[in-house]
Parts: C-alpha cells; structure tokens; sequence
C-alpha cells in the first residue's frame, strides 16, 4: 500500500483529501503542523508527501528545504492557495517537485500523485548516477552528460533517454516507447515517438565518436554500443 | 483668482521697472546738459570779464564798447582774477570762498576747467596777457537748473507712479479678461461627475488657442474615462450576473432537494448538479482574477521553454479532466526544426490560452478527435487547432473574443464566454498571431502564429 504523508492545517480539507485518497486505497497519515511534520519523516519512511504552505508554525519551503538536506527523496507535492509563477518556482527550487494552486480538482491531485508515484517506479532500476559507455545520468539533477559534456534535453526527451537506457541493449517497440514516456494515449498514425528519437539523436548521438541509439527496421529502437 | 493677481502684480512690477530705469536715465542726461551748459556760460562770462579788464589797451573803441555792454550783463556771477602767485588781484562779489592754490594750478595747465563746489558751479580759465598770466574763474549757482531739475523730478515721480498704477489696473483688467473662460472651463469641468460622464465641454471652433486645446484635451480624456467606466460598469453588470446564475441553481437545488427526505439516488444526482455549478463558479473566479492580473500588470515573467513540452502538459492536464478525449498530434513538420519549438514565453498563462482551445475545440465537438499540428510557416512556429465540431458563423468571428460573448446556438454548451477573451489577451502578451477558420457545422481550426525567434537558440 501506498503510503502518502498530508501536512495540512485546514481539517475540512484534509479530511476530505484524507478521505478521497483512502477510498483509493492509499494509506494516509494526516499531520497539520510543520514541527510534527519533521519529527514523523525522522522515523517513518513515506512514499510520497501532500505539504500545505501556509502553516501555523514554519512555512512548507522551509520544511521541503529540510527534507531534502536530510536527503530524503520521497516526492513532494506542494498544495497552497499561493498560486503565483514566483511562488511554485520558490517551491520547485526549495525541492518539491510539483505545485498545485487551490482550489484543485481531486482528479486532478489523484492524477499527479499517480504520476509522482510511476516517474518514482520509471526511474527504479537506474542508479542515481547511472554510466552507460561515455554516457552519464544524475537522477537527483534530472540531467544528462555525455564524454564529459552536458546534454541540454527537455523533460520528454529525458524521459526518453531514462526509458532507453533502463532497456538498453534491447529492442523496444514504439508502442512501448509511446506508452511507458507518455501518460496519454494517442493516436499510433502520429509520428511523435520518431520525431522524438530524432530530437534526441541530434543531442545525444551527433558529432560523438559512436552512436548509442540504433534503429531495427520493422522493430523499433536500440540502445547499446557498439563500436562502427 | 490668485493666479490672476499674481500676474497683475509682476506685470506691474516690470513697468515699474522699465519705467524707473528710463526716467532715471532721462533725469540724469538732463542734470548733466543743465550742468554743462551752466559751465558754458560761466566760461563765457570769465572771459569777456577778462577780455573787458585786460584787453581794453589793445582793442579799438567799438569793439571794445560791445565787450563792455556784455560785461554789464554780468550781474550775478562771481568773477575772480589771480596772478601768477595765485594772489587775488581782483574781486567781483562779496561772497567768502576760498580757492585752493591746486586748483588754480590745474587750471593753468588745463587752460579750462570746470568744477563744483557745493552747489556753487565754477569754471576757470588761464588768461595770457601782456600784462600779465591770470587765472580768470566766474562761479555761480545755478538756481534756474537746480529748479529745472526739481520739477522734471517731481513730474517723474508723479508719472512713474500713474504709470505703475494704471499697468496693474490694466494688466488686472487684462488677466481677468484672459482668464475669464478658463474659469468657465473650471465651472463646467466641475458639472461633470460620474453621472454625466457622457457630457462633453463646448469648444469655441472659430479660436484656435491654447484654450481650446486644453478643451480639447480635457474632452478626450473624459472619452476614455467613460469608456473605461462603461466597460468596468458592463464588466461588473456580466461578471455577477454569471456568478449569480450558478448560485441560484445552487440554491434552488438545495432547496427543492432538502424540502423531504429523497432516494439515495435522487441526493446523488442533486449532489452532482451541485457539484457541476461550483466548478463553474471556480472557473469564472479563475478567468476574472487572471484577466484582472493581466490588466493590472504587464510584466509577466518571461522564460524560454520548448512549446512541445508545453502542449504534453496540457494535454496531460485534458486527459485527466476528459479521459475520452481523442487527440491527434502531429509533429512531422518540425522534425528537423526543433529550433522552432523554442519560445519565450510565461508557461502558466500559454498553458491557460493553449488549454482554453483545445478544451473548447472538445466541447463544441462532442469530443469527436481533434488534430493539433505544428507546422513551420515561413520561419516562424504555427500551431493549428483543428476540430470537427458544429463552427462559428461567419458573423459571430468578430464576436468571440469579447468578454462573457456565447452564441446564441450554444446556449445548451457549459460555459461563460471568459475562455477565448483570456486566450486573446495573453496572445497579444506574447505577440502571437491568433487567426480562426471555421465553417458553419463543418468545424473550427484556429491558427497560432508564434513571433520569429530573434535570436539563434542555444545548443
């Protein structure tokens, strides 16, 4: 079971979010100051934390700010009714790592959290700083270097490379590309997953000494290396 | 009317000015013509009182007999000789003054000169003779100049102060004359308040003046207040008007539903209208408050990101809120450009104006598939919305964009008419194109023409 940490002071929301979230079989430990917020982390591992940002005691950055120096990684989420672009930057920069304005849809909190909980799972199998040949990923950095120089990738082709190489050395079809990158599902006539592969080629394979990704006609993509 | 007198007052005291500096002058040239010409005659007199006691050996009878009859003219003036040792040879008055011997001296070296001794004017001249070297000196004072004087002075004074008088009088007449329809202006600026903001100030078309334009000015500026109050008036009369219609449906489903005990299915369906009404409220409450930021700031910040990036958010953001929609996203055109899908922009409110579009193009479609296409169009970025829905009459294009407009036709279509206003606005924030194409029941395919990129993008 899935177990969410919410640090929320307004009770009538958090019982309706602690509510919701156990009727879809998340186990929820509900909290609603930010002292007992950084007491309970200290002994509970959670799966993932819901954080309020206007607190009686001490503001959510500051405590996000507390938790990653911690080092713990469990995904936050920030829910506040501060919903300027100057604050959700605060909040990403003090480590949360998504923001929602209130009022919010409780889908759409569900949805985030779900997409929280699989980014946790689609990077599961990569080491924080992964090495594959002269390629090198920071999951904690979200970034990615090659032979030494930093590759300037977007969220998507990242996400792409992440997917690559966690089944690298193995053919993957574009169908298992479009769905484990992105959530949605679109329509297969699209070309998105080869406009994607391209974008990523000029980035990750052009002007280096080999190339990482591979096309197998008829198949789909392969990651390895293999010297030309 | 301080400003009135405070014009008459230095106006006045330039004329004063002008005036005093001018009769002084004119007071001082004349002092010192009167002085000179005294000199003149003095000197005149010194020497006929010389030509008469030293030159009557050597002049004939005749010419000697008209020296003497000028010399019998000299009635008032003091006349004196002095010898080469400054001695007094000889005396014509009974006045006690002395003359000091330099003086005498600087005579006989200038031949003539003049000098004043309190009032008493003189004028010395050295008189080379047989008989002798004299200095002659005639002295007098000159009453007839000093009175001359007096009275120029006294009319001066007198004509100074008229003069005075009469530019401030003048120059008050003047000014209030001058400022007489600015003062009009003030009594008719002041009728018009917020009721009667639709009152314009009369001009007076055969003057072309400062006044006039100052009328002119004043007319415009209360053009754009009315039309300012006017849309704040209609933007108020619309906003509560929409907010006040969910409301009541709130309300009377509450109402009609807790008036007896119902069936657990009947609460869930009144719960679902309820809960329906509320997320309109939300929405209206979140265009007005994101119109009225758009308004009230312009400085929105902007960073660089890749659109694409931003059209998955959205459509991730649509998924979740309408799990059937079908979307099409075709990206064949800026395959070999994603040099083209780097923009400047502020992320949240193109999510905002993008998402508005795309959840309309599902609403008035019946979320039958949609198609978004990016497409380079002569360098610069385009994305087309395109669905297949019941359109927009050609008469209702201009329509759309004003604020709470709904067609008539859709009226059975969940909305609020704030959408497509919001995504114009912050369009034009962004210098992005917006064009629509739409076929009655044909569908709708709304182009966004993103500003050329200015710079080479980085990597």
């Amino acid at each position: 079971m899935t177990k969410i940490l919410l640090i929320e002071d307004d009770d009538r929301l958090a019982a309706f979010i602690q509510k919701g979230l156990e009727e879809h079989l998340y186990s929820v430990t509900r909290i609603s100051t930010g002292y007992e917020a950084l007491a309970v982390t200290q002994d509970i591992s959670f799966d993932l934390i819901i954080l309020d940002i206007m607190l009686p005691d001490i503001s959510g950055f500051q405590i996000c700010s507390a938790l990653r120096e911690r080092k713990i990684t469990t995904s936050i989420i920030i829910l506040s009714a501060l919903d300027t672009t100057e604050e959700k930057i605060k909040g990403l920069q003090a480590g949360a790592d998504d923001y929602l304005g209130k009022p919010f849809h409780f889908e759409e909190l569900l949805a985030r959290i779900n997409a929280q909980i699989r980014r946790k799972s689609f990077e599961q199998g990569i080491t924080d700083s992964q090495k594959y040949a002269d390629l090198e990923i920071n999951i904690a950095e979200q970034s990615a270097s090659r032979a030494g120089k930093t590759l300037f990738l977007s969220p998507r082709e990242y996400k792409l490379l992440l997917f690559l190489l966690k089944n690298r050395e193995r053919v993957v079809t574009r169908t298992q590309i479009a769905e484990a990158v992105w959530d949605i599902h679109f329509n297969t006539h699209t070309n998105v997953v080869d406009v994607y592969i391209n974008y990523l080629r000029n980035k990750v394979d052009k002007g280096f000494q080999f190339s990482l990704i591979h096309t197998v006609k008829g198949r789909g993509y392969l990651f390895k290396h293999k010297e030309e | 009317m301080i400003l009135r007198l405070k014009l008459a007052w230095n106006s006045t005291f330039i004329v004063a000015l002008i005036l005093s500096l001018s009769f002084a002058g004119t007071y001082l040239l004349f002092k010192q013509h009167i002085t000179h010409s005294f000199y003149k005659r003095l000197q005149t007199r010194a020497l006929t009182a010389a030509f008469f006691h030293l030159e009557k050996d050597e002049l004939n009878a005749q010419k000697y007999e008209v020296i003497e009859k000028k010399y019998q003219e000299i009635h008032r003036e003091s006349i004196r000789f002095f010898d080469g040792q400054n001695r007094m040879v000889f005396e014509f008055d009974t006045l006690h003054y002395t003359i000091d011997p330099s003086i005498l001296n600087r005579i006989r070296e200038n031949k003539i000169f003049h000098f004043t001794k309190n009032e008493r004017q003189f004028a010395g001249i050295f008189y080379q003779d047989n008989e002798g070297d004299f200095v002659v000196l005639a002295s007098d004072i000159d009453k007839d100049g000093i009175n001359q004087l007096g009275m120029l002075n006294l009319y001066l004074v007198v004509f100074l102060f008229i003069g005075v008088v009469l530019s401030f009088l003048l120059t008050l007449l003047l000014a209030k004359k001058t400022f007489k329809p600015f003062s009009m202006l003030i009594q008719n600026v002041n009728t018009i308040s917020a009721t009667n903001l639709h009152e314009r100030l009369s001009i007076n078309s055969s003057e072309k003046d400062e006044l006039s334009e100052l009328t002119k000015a004043f007319n415009h500026f209360l053009e754009r207040l009315e039309k300012g109050v006017k849309s704040q008036h209609n933007f108020l009369k619309h906003a509560s008007h929409e907010l006040k219609t969910p409301l009541a449906s709130i309300i009377g489903h509450l109402e009609v539903t807790l008036s007896r005990p119902r069936e657990n299915a009947e609460y869930r369906e009144k719960m679902q209208a309820l809960y329906t009404d509320a997320l309109h409220i939300k929405s209206i409450l979140e265009g007005l408050l994101l119109l009225s930021g758009l308004e009230g700031s312009h400085h929105m910040p902007f960073s660089s990101l890749r659109v694409d990036e931003l059209l998955w958010d959205v459509l991730e953001k649509t998924s979740i809120n309408n799990p059937n929609a079908i979307i099409q996203l075709n990206l064949h055109d800026v395959e070999h450009k994603p040099e083209l899908l780097e923009v400047h922009a502020n992320r949240d409110l193109l999510m905002i104006a993008v998402g508005n579009l795309i959840d309309n193009a599902l609403k008035f479609s019946s979320n039958q598939p949609i198609d978004i296409s990016l497409n380079d169009r002569a360098g610069r970025l385009c994305i087309a919305i395109a669905d297949k829905g019941i359109g927009i009459e050609e008469r209702e294009l201009t329509d759309i964009f004003t604020l709470f407009y709904r067609s008539a036709k859709n009226a059975a279509i969940p909305g609020h008419g704030i959408g497509l206003h919001l995504s114009k606005q912050i369009f034009d924030l962004h210098r992005i194109d917006m064009e629509v194409h739409s076929f009655a029941g044909k569908g709708t395919t709304i182009h966004l023409l993103f500003p050329e990129i200015s710079s080479p993008p980085k990597n």
